[in-house]
């Protein structure tokens, strides 16, 4: 088996090219992060690499899985590599790591949620994945398709490096035991989405992700290993040592077991949604409301959203965009005289993805902030499909949408959190019957309501349609570096022996 | 205005029976849920019926399973046996008639006999907001309802109004309209012999309290010491949830907007844990009868009932129904009153290290959580009135009620009662 050679001349590799071949040597106490031992995609979208191709790969055999691994690592992405031209990360899927062969008690390590798969009847349930959502009718990752045990996230700076880049991958898979099963193309990094919002504004920062200056959110909510928002470790696969002789995985923090190492630490779950969305609909459902209540279409698409499509939010100015580079984004609702949303509604999408201080405990305080920062997500996600026509995005070109990526340390307290009380909520912060204006499962039978407040009285948009249609996705898990060295040179017969008992 | 009384009926039953009991509960769950016509009890809001399970108490003895019917209603308890004995009799038997000692010849009065001889005490009963009954939620909600839709259809009208005008124009269209006349009127305060009672409670507690507070300050330090001294021995449950059990748990929730919870636990052997658990249970009693009976438990807004009940004096049950899903429930508890938590739960056995009763418990994340979900037990059967109304919308849909009922308002006033709607 190919094992990754350990010479210290690759540890600085990450500089001239993507650069893992080895891991990174295990550095002292681990309570400041190592840039090289986190996959790039946590520090970053690679916004300088426009251009990305996300590869879903079915591992059949262990052996040539761990080969593929192992083959990968030097072209693997870290923080600390991520000036490269291209970048490559690395992502897997519970059933995935079973295959590459960890042991069944490493794997019960990984959260429930994780472990199930999103597409598991109670997570679609809870997720409102069900009817014309259901994993059955995706175009990818639904039961009906083949696994995707390994995802590759693939990105370069224009369309023929992103190609060759592809091509010199594709060429280090194996002829047998391990098979491509979707390729899932991006359009070009825009700074507006399909439906011509600029998007990706709101990323929490993160305290020492990107040096011991930053301060915000702990970084433990979006690495495994470290301490989250709670001052506590959240639960990852600790191993015991005796399964990584070759001491590539840092130790596991001796309160939490002893004699152990940490498989999880610097990885973090990535979550995959690919949303169709229907443009049409949404602007032909904004002129026949902007007709209804005598408000300018931009403004009415701009209250559902909760920002003008520059990225102005609402609540800093409600009646017209700045066009600021960059957008003020340091507001909050409460604070700064949005309380009942006259500005921002309370239902808009942007308000209800990350409420700021709008919720109890004492919204406007700090302490409401505290409170919402425990639900925060790293969204990643790249558009795919052809840019809508110019003329609002009429006729039938083809499906479009948003490969929605995010990243957490806490699948049930972040992200299905934010989908499922906050998003899909028709109760949220005490409305009635209003989900998400966007990503909101309205009720098939026209019942989608979003109410749009207003002095002296609100406007209702009644009869919502749903513009977002899922169409595939998955539960994975970025490894830190170490662990993906540690998973291609797993050797199979170690956990066979261990099923057999027979360690000492 | 009716007052909220609970009713819990706890019956054992032969083990050898437990599996024909839950067919009993899945088939009233399902296909036979007619035949206990929650629906037919007007002033029921929330039933449940669930299988305690058996097993070795920590003590050794075995207890066996039973069956357990809690519901929170308007009105007398006694009542509510009656009526269920009667108008819920097929249910009724079917789901009990495998318990120990059910009438073999089952007619209403012996039914009502039965359920009263196995009725038990709730230690602590909490409800969202005192006297708001089935009836007066539900007809709130089809007031916010009848004024939206008349907004709807008549905003471009009233929006030159001032709000204090809009208002009157609501109130008119209530007024006209038969089924929302009743909004017009404000809702019926509590009678004068409740609120006197419930006053006289009010001071009564303190004032016999009042003679031995010097004891109770002196011995305060000695019984700190006596926590800490439990708290150190205790063993916090290190147990991660069976996914099995959670993925049934799953299974069963987050069907409509509110969830029904049930957790059952073993209480710290000894004497001590045993009156502090009394003494916690009787602060709790107090505190929402008086204090946290207006729609807040604490800081947290999604409750509508709780109840604490002891099953046997060393085992207890808690069940609530919420809004929302568990994990935002458990999110709530650890955000906003992990202390009041951590001083009823943490009397439980294998519950999160605590430090002086009060202080970190829950706020282990990880271990409240895991704790939570391996003391869950599944109610099989689970009735609401009013499944998709929060907590939350039944308190607004009263505030539009208030401020419609009353005859002007400033138009300072009525700004923020429009944006009600």
């Amino acid at each position: 088996m190919a094992r990754p050679a350990l010479t210290a001349g690759n540890r600085r590799a990450g500089l001239a090219g993507a650069g893992t071949g080895a891991p990174p040597p295990v550095t002292d106490s681990g309570r400041r992060l190592d840039r090289a031992d986190v996959q790039g995609l946590v520090g970053s979208g690679y916004g300088r690499l426009p251009e990305a191709v996300f590869l879903g790969l079915q591992v059949d055999d262990g052996a040539a899985g761990r080969r593929l691994l192992a083959d990968l690592l030097p072209l693997v992405t870290s923080m600390a590599g991520d000036r490269a031209d291209s970048a490559l990360n690395v992502a897997v899927s519970h059933p995935g790591l079973g295959r590459l062969g960890m042991p069944q008690a490493a794997l019960a390590g990984f959260s429930l949620e994780f472990a199930g798969g999103m597409a598991a009847p109670t997570r679609s349930a809870f997720l409102g994945d069900v009817g014309e959502q259901a994993p059955a009718t995706w175009a990818w990752g639904g039961p009906h398709h083949p696994r995707v045990d390994l995802l590759l996230l693939l990105y370069a700076r224009s369309a023929e490096e992103l190609t060759a880049h592809r091509d010199s991958i594709r060429q280090r898979f194996p002829a047998d035991g391990v098979r491509e099963v979707v390729a899932l193309p991006t359009t070009p990094v825009s700074p507006r989405d399909h439906l011509g919002f600029a998007d990706g504004i709101s990323q929490p920062a993160v305290t020492g992700l990107h040096g011991r200056s930053e301060r915000g959110v702990a970084l433990g909510e979006f690495l495994l290993g470290y301490p989250n928002a709670y001052g506590r470790r959240t639960g990852r696969p600790l191993l015991p040592a005796a399964d990584d002789p070759g001491r590539v995985l840092p130790p596991a923090p001796r309160a939490d077991a002893p004699d152990s190492v940490d498989l999880g630490r610097d990885g973090s779950y990535l979550v995959v949604r690919t949303l169709a969305v229907d443009v049409d609909a949404f602007w032909s459902h904004v002129h026949r409301w902007a007709a209804r209540t005598g408000l300018p279409p931009e403004q009415v698409a701009a209250k559902m959203v909760g920002r003008w499509p520059d990225g102005t939010s609402l609540t800093v100015s409600r009646d017209h965009p700045l066009g600021d580079e960059p957008v003020d984004n340091d507001f909050r609702y409460h604070r700064d005289g949005d309380a009942a949303g006259l500005g921002c509604p309370i239902a808009a999408h942007v308000r209800r993805a990350n409420p700021r201080d709008s919720l109890d405990p004492r919204p406007g305080s700090d302490a409401s902030v505290r409170v919402n920062d425990r639900h925060r997500l790293i969204r990643r996600g790249r558009q795919y499909g052809p840019p809508p026509g110019t003329s609002d995005g009429t006729g039938p070109d083809g499906e479009r949408g948003l490969h929605f990526l995010c990243l957490n340390a806490n699948l049930s307290r972040q992200f299905e959190f934010v989908q499922h009380t906050w998003m899909d909520n028709p109760a949220f912060a005490g409305l009635h019957g209003s989900p998400d204006p966007i990503a909101g499962h309205h009720p098939p039978d026209g019942g989608g309501v979003f109410p749009l407040p207003a002095d002296p009285v609100r406007h209702r948009l009644l009869d919502l349609p749903r513009f977002l249609r899922l169409r595939g996705g998955g539960y994975f898990f970025l490894p830190g570096v170490r662990a993906l060295h540690h998973l291609a040179s797993h050797p199979a017969h170690q956990s066979s022996v261990r099923d057999g008992k027979d360690r000492p | 205005m009716p007052q909220q009384s609970a009713v819990t009926v706890l019956a054992p039953l032969p083990p050898e029976n437990r599996d024909r009991v839950l067919d009993a509960l899945a088939h009233l769950a399902g296909p036979g849920r007619s035949a206990l016509a929650f629906d037919r009890h007007p002033g029921l809001h929330f039933a449940r019926l669930l299988l305690v399970e058996g097993g070795p108490s920590p003590t050794g003895a075995e207890i066996g399973p039973s069956l357990l019917y809690a519901a929170d209603l308007d009105g007398s308890a006694e009542a509510h046996l009656r009526a269920l004995a009667d108008v819920s009799a097929e249910g009724l038997d079917r789901a009990f008639g495998s318990c120990t000692g059910y009438p073999e010849r089952p007619d209403p009065d012996g039914r009502t006999a039965w359920l009263k001889a196995h009725r038990i005490p709730e230690a602590a009963f909490y409800v969202n907001t005192v006297g708001r009954g089935v009836s007066q939620v539900l007809a709130e909600e089809g007031l916010r309802r009848g004024l939206e839709t008349y907004l709807d259809a008549h905003r471009a009208d009233v929006a030159g109004l001032s709000p204090g005008q809009i208002h009157a124009v609501l109130r008119r269209h209530a007024l006209a309209d038969p089924q929302l006349r009743f909004g017009a009127v404000p809702a019926r305060r509590p009678p004068v012999w409740w609120r006197t009672r419930e006053r006289a409670h009010l001071v009564a507690v303190p004032l016999v309290l009042l003679p031995v507070a010097p004891l109770i300050l002196l011995a305060l330090p000695f019984v700190a010491v006596a926590l800490r001294l439990h708290e150190v021995r205790d063993v916090p449950d290190r147990q991660r949830p069976d996914p099995a059990a959670v993925e049934r748990l799953r299974a069963a929730e987050d069907r409509v907007g509110q969830n029904p919870f049930a957790a059952v636990g073993f209480l710290k052997p000894g004497p001590f844990r045993a009156v502090l658990t009394r003494v916690v249970l009787l602060a709790i009693s107090y505190a929402v009868r008086h204090v946290l009976n207006r729609g807040d438990l604490a800081g947290v807004k999604t409750i509508h009932f709780a109840r604490w009940v002891y099953l046997t004096p060393e085992r207890m049950v808690f069940l609530s129904a919420y809004d929302g899903s568990l994990e935002s429930y458990m999110n709530d508890f650890i955000d906003k009153v992990a202390w009041g938590l951590n001083a009823i739960f943490s009397n439980g056995i294998g519950y999160p290290p605590t430090v002086l009763l009060l202080w970190r418990g829950a706020r282990q994340e990880d271990l409240f959580k895991d704790h939570l979900r391996n003391h869950q037990a599944l109610n099989q059967v689970w009735w609401s009135a009013y499944d998709q109304l929060t907590a939350l919308n039944t308190g607004s849909n009263a505030a539009i009620r208030t401020g419609l009922a009353r005859r002007s308002l400033s138009d300072a006033e009525a700004r923020a009662w429009l944006a009600l709607l």
